[in-house]
């Protein structure tokens, strides 16, 4: 992943959400030779949860890119010593992305608004694999121009995997990944199932994430040494373990066997109700 | 002090599409106009039909709606996401807090205030006014007949709508109604001054109002009828001035004036058949 150098706040974006981004102007230069650079969205987070966050984030995005899915274009950005006195923050690395303006925050409202609607049931398998504890919260979808009428989804916000931030800090990840429950989603995920094929669209999202699970050390071994340590986590190996068993366990945690036994005219009366 | 007959204040919000992909620039598409102590909302967004300069609809109207939905439901709720607490959408503090949830292609301004007296007639101006959406010519002077006839009431069966009068060097003028009585002619014309081409608007309607003078010295009579913005946002008093004071016409605003519009239009046609004009 590419590092870019913070070089000018902009002021935080969301000060409702709990990381409350900034948005950045950062440099490819550490001396900020072509400033003012390109806006980032950054996390400064703090603490140990913070560093869990930002840990997760790197982490699973760049798993769910690994399947295929679409995502924000990702970017350590450094911190330098006047940058961080200035913001009363860590000198150090962080993660940001790099700003759209192209987009609209999610979730999306209904299902004829998407242009493929697999990405909901493939985005769903993996935030169940990931123990995504926020997906259907406001912004954590982001919603880009397909064509005139549709939206293609864009998995925006990772920090809250593994059980959220917090469990990832305080080792109840492991407690988060052990539990054979699948993650939330939007309100019509039943519905893009069955018209994405039902089986069919679970197998090939299962498949996704097997695929991404291939690339789970190349996933950790992005994470820099430093935010382990502040997020207090000393055996990262543990964790990456319980993802591989969990991948494994994928097909009960969705409750494949559910779907095995409905046929259409029991989706219709269930959805109906 | 306070009064019995406190006023209710009013504050609206502008909603802006990011047309760039840098962000730096923005289309106003639609308009929020509410009352706490009404309470009274209404929000409007660019439709179909709303053609504007630097929106292309193929592009950007799935944003639009997006976030029309999204708002719409948030209303309805009362909880729009990370409210701290349930908030209702006719409250300052409801739109403070959206103003801070769209942040990307979409957004809204921070509330702002605005001194409106009747909301229902003033909204459908001020959305002319922030939003312009283009209309063709022809659609705006149908939108404006139409609320010219029924601001006119019975008096408007006594003119004739677009009739031609002879103008300046022989040319017929168009003119939105007119009344031909005995002793002379009554012409009513109606401008959109809550338009974004306020300006242009106003002076052509001088320019066809002298045209007719030019042919008619005496014996005719004009009435302006016109939209204004609320409370002369759109800087509309100038205009309203330069109307006047080129033509000669009593000049009206369609929707505080209504009253006046119709007294006088009717005593002026009396006044052109030759007849006593009412108290």
């Amino acid at each position: 992943m590419e590092t870019v150098y913070a070089y000018r706040d902009d002021g935080c974006i969301a000060p409702w959400s709990r990381w409350k981004p900034h948005a950045v102007l950062c440099t490819e230069s550490a001396d900020h030779r072509e400033r003012p650079g390109i806006g980032h969205v950054v996390k400064l987070a703090q603490g140990s949860d913070g560093a869990a966050a930002l840990i997760s984030e790197v982490i699973c995005t760049r798993l769910i890119a690994a399947g295929g899915l679409n995502v924000l274009d990702g970017r350590f950005v450094m911190a330098g010593p006047a940058f961080a006195t200035a913001n009363q923050i860590e000198e150090g690395r962080y993660y940001g992305t790099v700003r759209r303006f192209d987009v609209v925050d999610g979730p999306p409202e209904k299902l004829d608004v998407l242009a493929d609607p697999r990405e909901i049931v493939d985005l769903w398998a993996f935030d169940s694999w990931l123990a995504t504890i926020d997906r259907n919260t406001y912004g954590n979808i982001l919603l880009e121009r397909a064509d005139a009428e549709h939206f293609r989804v864009i998995a925006a916000d990772q920090s809250d995997c593994f059980g959220g931030a917090g469990a990832l800090a305080s080792g109840r990840w492991q407690a988060a990944l052990a539990k054979n429950s699948p993650a939330e989603s939007v309100a019509f995920l039943q519905q893009a199932i069955f018209q994405c094929g039902r089986l069919l669209a679970l197998t090939a999202a299962i498949e996704r994430v097997e695929q991404a699970a291939q690339q789970l050390d190349q996933a950790f071994d992005l994470v820099p040494q430093e935010w382990w340590k502040r997020a207090g986590i000393p055996r990262p190996h543990e964790i990456r373990d319980a993802l591989a068993a969990r991948a494994r366990r994928l097909r009960d945690i969705l409750r494949v066997g559910q779907w095995e036994e409905l046929d259409d005219d029991d989706f219709r009366g269930a959805y109906l109700l | 002090m306070t009064t019995s007959e406190e006023r209710i204040s009013f504050k609206y919000a502008v909603f802006t599409l990011v047309t760039d992909d840098a962000g730096a620039v923005t289309v106003p598409v639609g308009v929020a106009l509410w009352s706490t102590q009404s309470p009274w909302l209404r929000f409007q967004m660019i439709g179909e039909n709303d053609r504007l300069q630097h929106v292309n609809h193929n592009e950007h109207l799935l944003f639009i709606r997006h976030v029309q939905d999204q708002v719409e439901h948030w209303a309805a709720s009362e909880n729009p996401p990370y409210a701290p607490k349930p908030m209702k959408p006719y409250e300052d503090g409801w739109w403070q807090h959206v103003h801070q949830l769209l942040i990307h292609r979409v957004r809204v301004s921070e509330p702002r205030a605005i001194d409106c007296s009747d909301p229902n007639e003033e909204f459908g101006p001020l959305f002319e006014s922030i939003v312009g959406p283009f209309r063709t010519h022809r659609e705006s002077r149908t939108r404006l007949a139409g609320q010219i006839q029924d601001c006119l009431g019975n008096v408007a069966r006594c003119f004739k709508a677009r009739q031609p009068l002879s103008g300046y060097g022989g040319r017929d003028v168009k003119v939105l109604r007119a009344h031909k009585g005995k002793f002379g002619f009554v012409v009513i014309e109606g401008v959109n001054l809550a338009a974004g081409q306020a300006e242009a608007l106003s002076d052509a309607l001088v320019s066809k109002l002298l045209r007719v003078k030019a042919a008619n010295p005496s014996g005719c009579e004009f009435v302006v009828a016109y939209v204004s913005s609320p409370h002369g946002l759109n800087g509309e008093a100038v205009l309203v001035d330069w109307i006047k004071e080129k033509t000669g016409a009593r000049v009206f605003d369609l929707q505080r004036e209504r009253e006046k519009l119709r007294q006088t239009a009717t005593n002026l046609v009396w006044k052109a058949d030759g007849q006593a004009t009412l108290a």
